[in-house]
């Protein structure tokens, strides 16, 4: 890490978000580029640079590290471009940077997992601020404020989780034992991932909360979420040396994943169906994490970018179609948004050729070399999810009338993006490559 | 300095902050915690961690005063119409008794604990199980979120406790960060409670 690193990749942000709270729409909305583009550049102008000591503490980033901000930026910029085309009026260009500071400057402290921790909780705070704020109904405040009380909750479990760490490293022999340390940790996570059975939050969000808030929420709290997992084991890699605790793991991503599953199949709102769609999801990222091989935590890095690319898609789609829905009569509806939302559903669930295959290959493979069965059933809920996702959009479908009108440029933008999203596990060559380098630097992997 | 002089009060300010019904009693309860546990900090680790405890404590009082002041303020129907709307579980989760109860059995639990289980060596382990009994008590028991968001500050403390006397001299950016943290949690939860308040009598008003 080098001071202009350092600057970029903290100094700007915040300087931009400040700018941003006081600048009128536009502006606004430039800065907040300008800055995602400058923690863009962080990230590749820091690759050879040296840990910066302030004090006793060395500041430095992780190849994976690098990877997750790059990442983070770039779904940033992706969701400020939507919210600008759909002119939507909302906080997000001025937290959406000091946000992102926020996960930047955890990703630094490497050993020091505390200080990360609570980076990571700030970041959540900022997240649910925007979903308290960004909708005016009632209902969207409340999913905010449970999103508020839930991920502080879960930032708790995992600071708590890691001073246990502490305690168990200082003394291995003693009343904290690693079950016990895991168990702690593993309940933070699920509570900020949305991992059942404490999933609550999200689905409520899906269904209440503006496109904005959910995409910051499950796109960019969720991949540094996994972040700090990654630093934690790499800090402490006694923590994945229990292999029963490891099978629980796996099978809890199972659960999750056939239980959001099973939940998105009743009948319900769409938004919320695709809640549970995405709790569904969850269990393969804990199942690819779970096994600890190369191959298996390179599946779960790129899922959890999937799901992140997905979060986006599908809420700004559902938003556009909710607005079209409520539009005027004399305006003719076109079936570009229902079609976004399929494809980004369809691709969620995995569906071969779809990228959202792609995402969970290299799990199920990863997962199939050790148990077999558990990788078939965690097959069978994508199964089941693609039924769940096709029933509801059958639902969404209404009569379209020919000729369909010229797309407006939100539909544009949202139907490349769909396109992007679901095409490009045709060649995953270059996120796959890109994802195994960094993985293949993590210290507590085992053996493929 | 004795332990028992610390200790005795904070189990009574923070029984206080989980029975009381007026938020005035309960914000003063809360203020009380934090310079508790910096008096505590003060004796079992650094002065810069109590002294940073102690700011952080009052910064958080100062950034909820307001918005309790807001959201009780007014006549009895408006106070009873807040909350109807700050509810979270609905309007027979709990009851100021049945709080009373689940307090006794929370310090009954914290004092077995801290006997059976001290997970850390060399300390008294009671207070921050006290503390983290408490704050989960109030999150998972509570009716309204007011009360919800007083059991995640508890909880912090309990935190913050359990790691000074794990790590006794903690480094700057450490205690920055966790300070940070409570601050934030304070003007997120004041500004959500805000929030829920003004829809919720706006969607009254208009129905």
């Amino acid at each position: 890490m080098t001071p202009l690193g350092l600057f970029l990749l903290i100094g700007v942000p915040l300087g931009a978000g400040a700018a941003a709270a006081v600048l009128p729409r536009g502006h606004a909305f430039g800065v907040a580029v300008a800055s995602m583009v400058s923690v863009f550049l962080a990230a590749l102008v820091t690759q050879t640079a040296a840990p910066l000591a302030i004090g006793e503490t060395q500041l430095a980033l992780t190849q994976i590290g690098r990877l997750q901000l790059g990442f983070i930026a770039l779904i940033g910029l992706a969701l400020l471009a939507y919210q600008y085309l759909a002119g939507r009026v909302s906080a997000l260009a001025a937290l959406l940077p000091p946000l992102t500071a926020s996960i930047a400057a955890g990703s630094l402290f490497g050993r020091d997992l505390l200080v990360a921790a609570s980076f990571l909780q700030l970041a959540a705070l900022i997240a649910s601020l925007l979903m308290i704020g960004e909708q005016p109904k009632w209902g969207a405040g409340l999913a905010g404020a449970i999103y508020l009380v839930l991920s502080a909750l879960g930032g708790m479990a995992l600071l708590f989780g890691f001073v246990l760490a502490d305690i168990q490293r200082l003394s291995p022999g003693g009343l904290v034992t690693l079950p016990f340390v895991v168990a702690a940790l593993t309940v933070g996570l699920a509570l900020q991932l949305g991992a059942a059975p404490l999933h609550f939050w999200l689905p409520n969000a899906f269904q209440r909360a503006g496109p904005a808030a959910v995409t910051l929420a499950v796109g960019l709290i969720g991949p540094a979420s996994l972040g700090l997992l990654l630093q934690a084991l790499s800090a402490q890699p006694q923590l994945v040396g229990d292999a029963r605790v490891n099978r629980l793991i796996s099978y809890g991503g199972l659960l999750t994943a056939g239980f959001g599953a099973l939940a998105a199949l009743a009948p319900s709102k769409p938004r919320r169906v695709l809640g549970y769609l995405m709790v569904a999801d969850l269990g393969y990222v804990l199942a690819g994490m779970a096994t600890y091989t190369r191959i298996g935590v390179t599946g779960a890095v790129l899922h959890m970018a999937h799901r992140s690319l997905l979060a986006l898609l599908l809420v700004a789609a559902v938003s556009e179609l909710e607005r079209e829905n409520r539009g005027s009569e004399d305006e003719t509806a076109a079936p570009y948004m229902w079609g976004t939302l399929l494809i980004g559903a369809v691709s969620l669930t995995g569906l071969p050729p779809l990228a959202g295959f792609a995402a969970n290959w290299a799990v199920l493979q990863a997962i199939s070399l050790t148990d077999t069965p558990l990788a078939l059933a965690l097959a069978a809920t994508s199964a089941v999810s693609l039924v769940a996702a096709l029933s509801s959009m059958g639902r969404l479908h209404r009569e379209y009338a020919w000729p369909w009108r010229r797309p407006r440029p939100t539909e544009i933008y949202l139907m490349g993006l769909a396109l992007f999203t679901a095409l490009w596990g045709l060649a995953p060559g270059p996120a796959l490559g890109a994802i195994h380098s960094a993985v293949s630097q993590l210290p507590f992997l085992k053996p493929f | 300095m004795n332990e028992l002089a610390i200790l005795i009060p904070l189990v009574l300010v923070a029984s206080l902050l989980s029975i009381s019904v007026n938020w005035r009693v309960a914000l003063a309860s809360l203020w009380l915690v934090h310079v508790l546990v910096a008096v505590w900090l003060w004796s079992v680790a650094t002065p810069e961690v109590a002294l940073a405890k102690a700011i952080t404590g009052s910064t958080v009082t100062l950034l909820l005063w307001p918005n309790l002041r807001t959201l009780y303020s007014g006549t009895a129907e408006a106070s009873r119409q807040t909350r109807r709307l700050l509810d979270v579980h609905g309007p027979r989760a709990t009851d100021e008794p049945f709080m009373l109860l689940g307090a006794l059995l929370a310090a009954a639990a914290a004092i077995a604990l801290s006997q059976a289980f001290p997970l850390v060596e060399g300390a008294s382990n009671f207070a921050w199980y006290w503390l983290a009994l408490l704050g989960l008590l109030l999150v998972v028991l509570s009716r309204d979120i007011v009360r919800v968001g007083l059991g995640l500050l508890l909880l912090v403390n309990a935190v913050d406790l359990v790691d000074t006397m794990v790590a006794r001299n903690q480094a700057l950016f450490a205690i920055g960060a966790r300070s940070t943290v409570a601050i934030g949690l304070a003007l997120a939860l004041g500004l959500s409670w805000t929030f829920l308040q003004s829809r919720g009598n706006r969607l009254a008003g208009e129905s």
